[in-house]
């Protein structure tokens, strides 16, 4: 294997690809909301921004929760608000089973975004955080699930009922780094702002911007900082033994000292080194946190230990050959960077 | 259209000819811009002798024929999503005279496209919004809009357009080479009031003429138009805060616990 055809490198070709397609793609597929591919794609890609093929499932489903809810109770009528949110559901499962979580490391613009904001970071010669304490990464994981449940389905589905007002029925859009940064990305500064019009939304736009170079700045250090609390990877995790890419693993008693495989993993998922070890059939080690990026199977050195699996046929496998050259084109890699800086005294 | 343009009225004289055009009927009719209920307009302008063909053209491309009530028109909805077509033509021997307005309705989804509807056949001479602003965006005032100035299916180049708003604004405008159109909608609202629609709504209109072979053809475009969110809306403070919240992330990387799980282990 040569650097140049590494999965790695093959992925962020896919990923840059894909976000020209997706933040600029309106001239390929058409302007207009009808015209998209989807509209529940499960990526967060922004209909805020003009040029976007295809934009994420949350969208719809704040706004049915919202619009949606109070009319089904006040009239008693639980298919006003099924019938859209099963639509938007099953859009988005036709797709989703197709690459499954790999919709975030192969697809998604703002995980894309972070990625190479890491690289730059590197590049720089900013500090490195390539792992997390298993702590605060156990406190960090539950966050996912309360963006998706308060953001997504809470609020909207409380300002539905009459509870709040009108400004928190799309809270997570209002927030959401991907709608300034597709934005911007197509020359438009429109979703860059302090909306000063009520306290709510002088609030939600405080924190959606603040949010954004939070992520920007944290994204040259640690890998991945938004994905981690991203509610489409909880949506994601709901659903991901249904697609028919997956991730698997035949571990063996070597795996017990080596964990590689969970260094090399953006999420920090050390589950990938700790389970399934002693087995003798492998096993869906697709974990909630998974984005399907494949880099654990790069980074484990032991024969058909890890597979990347599609339909359950292997397309991807750990080998002893391709670990030593990819190991070898990293450390190259990392090697070269624009800036030396000093080590800070808070580097371990 | 720059601000509060006042052109004189001599200039808009060959234009104003053209004056068919659509409007909201009542105040309450003005919120409908998204709404469900009965949307009321009436066609400015319009006579008897004219005797205007009224259609909807509902986003699914279904041609509803429609009546007016003296030079009222009151719609219902069609349980269709997306984009319509308010349409009236009047077709004589010397003239043939059109007022178009876009509306956009909530309801079950088409499988069809405003590209669509902007395709539908509406009259030989027309003015077509390109795009139209997006599902769930609107007209708003400090903004440009393109428009496409076509005869028979063919850009007309060179041709002056009458821009005006129902707050004064008025001017003449021109179409490029190519037919395109652009307008800048003036930040004219006598009064902001500054949140989301808080403040009523313009009424923006667009009348194109021109004469060929002794027929003359005129065509309206009529939309609403909102007050600019610049009025509540600071991208220099989102500026500001999205550099703190930069300042914020260095300051957490340099206090982000590192681990390294196989020194840990070896240890
Ligand atoms: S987890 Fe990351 S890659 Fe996945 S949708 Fe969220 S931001 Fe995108
Ligand atoms: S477990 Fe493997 S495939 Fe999943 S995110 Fe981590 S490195 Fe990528």
């Amino acid at each position: 294997m040569s650097q140049r055809f590494s999965l790695t490198v093959i992925r962020r070709s896919v990923q840059l690809f894909m976000f020209i397609f997706l933040v600029y793609g309106a001239s390929v597929v058409g302007f207009y909301a009808a015209d998209k591919i989807s509209g529940a794609l499960p990526s967060l890609s922004c209909a805020y921004d003009q040029m976007n093929a295809d934009y994420c499932a949350l969208i719809p489903l704040q706004h049915q929760f919202h619009h949606r809810l109070g009319a089904a109770v006040d009239t008693g009528n639980a298919l006003q608000i099924l019938m859209p949110v099963l639509t938007t559901l099953g859009t988005f499962l036709l797709l989703f089973v197709v690459l499954n979580k790999a919709f975030c490391g192969w697809v998604c613009p703002l995980g894309f975004f972070q990625e190479v904001m890491n690289i730059v970071g590197q590049k720089l010669g900013l500090r490195r955080v390539n792992q997390l304490p298993d702590a605060t990464v156990d406190k960090i994981r539950p966050v996912k699930w309360l963006m998706l449940g308060g953001l997504v389905f809470g609020l909207p589905a409380l300002t539905s009922l009459g509870f709040l007002s009108d400004e928190w029925g799309d809270p997570f859009c209002q927030i959401c780094p991907s709608r300034i940064l597709t934005t911007l990305m197509t020359g438009s500064h429109e979703q860059l702002f302090v909306d000063t019009s009520t306290p709510s939304y002088m609030a939600l736009s405080i924190l959606g911007d603040f949010l954004f170079g939070l992520v920007i700045a944290m994204a040259l250090t640690l890998r991945q900082p938004f994905c981690r609390i991203c509610p489409m990877l909880a949506l994601h995790a709901v659903f991901r033994k249904a697609g028919f890419a997956r991730l698997v693993k035949k571990g063996t008693s070597r795996c017990d000292r080596c964990g590689l495989c969970a260094d090399a993993c953006p999420m920090d998922i050390r589950e990938l080194q700790t389970e399934h070890n002693h087995t003798d059939k492998a096993r869906g080690i697709t974990l909630a946190d998974c984005t399907l990026c494949g880099r654990c199977v790069e980074f484990c050195p032991d024969k058909d230990v890890l597979q990347l699996r599609y339909l359950n046929q292997p397309i991807f496998s750990a080998s002893p050959r391709y670990f030593k050259a990819r190991k070898k084109a990293q450390t190259q890699w990392e090697r070269v960077k624009l800036v030396e800086m000093p080590k800070s005294k808070v580097e371990s | 259209m720059k601000y509060t343009a006042l052109i004189p009225l001599v200039l808009c004289a060959p234009l104003a000819q053209a004056d068919w055009y659509w409007a909201p009927y009542t105040e309450t009719a003005s919120h409908h811009g998204h709404g469900r209920g009965a949307k009321q307009f009436v066609l400015h302008n319009a006579t008897t002798e004219q005797q205007p063909d009224v259609a909807l053209i509902h986003s699914d491309l279904v041609r509803e024929t429609l009546r007016l009530d003296g030079n009222r028109l009151k719609l219902r909805p069609t349980g269709k999503n997306n984009y319509h077509l308010l349409l009236a033509t009047a077709k004589g021997q010397r003239y043939e005279y059109a007022a178009a307005r876009y509306l956009y309705f909530n309801g079950r989804p088409v499988d069809t496209s405003p590209t669509d509807l902007l395709a539908a056949p509406q009259a030989s001479l027309v003015l077509i919004p390109d795009p139209l602003p997006r599902e769930h965006w609107k007209y708003e005032s400090q903004k440009s809009y393109r428009y496409r100035a076509t005869f028979n299916g063919a850009p007309l180049a060179n041709q002056p357009v009458l821009a005006t708003t129902t707050f004064g604004s008025t001017e003449i405008l021109h179409t490029d080479a190519f037919g395109v159109l652009e307008v800048h909608i003036p930040d004219d609202f006598p009064e902001v009031v500054p949140a989301k629609r808080a403040t009523p709504p313009g009424e923006l209109k667009l009348f194109i003429s021109l004469e060929r072979g002794g027929v003359d053809y005129q065509f309206s475009l009529s939309s609403r138009y909102h007050a600019s969110a610049k009025h509540w809306k600071s991208a220099s403070a989102g500026a500001l805060v999205l550099g703190l919240g930069m300042f914020a992330g260095f300051v957490v990387n340099r206090r982000l616990p590192s681990h390294d799980r196989r020194r840990s282990k070896v240890k």
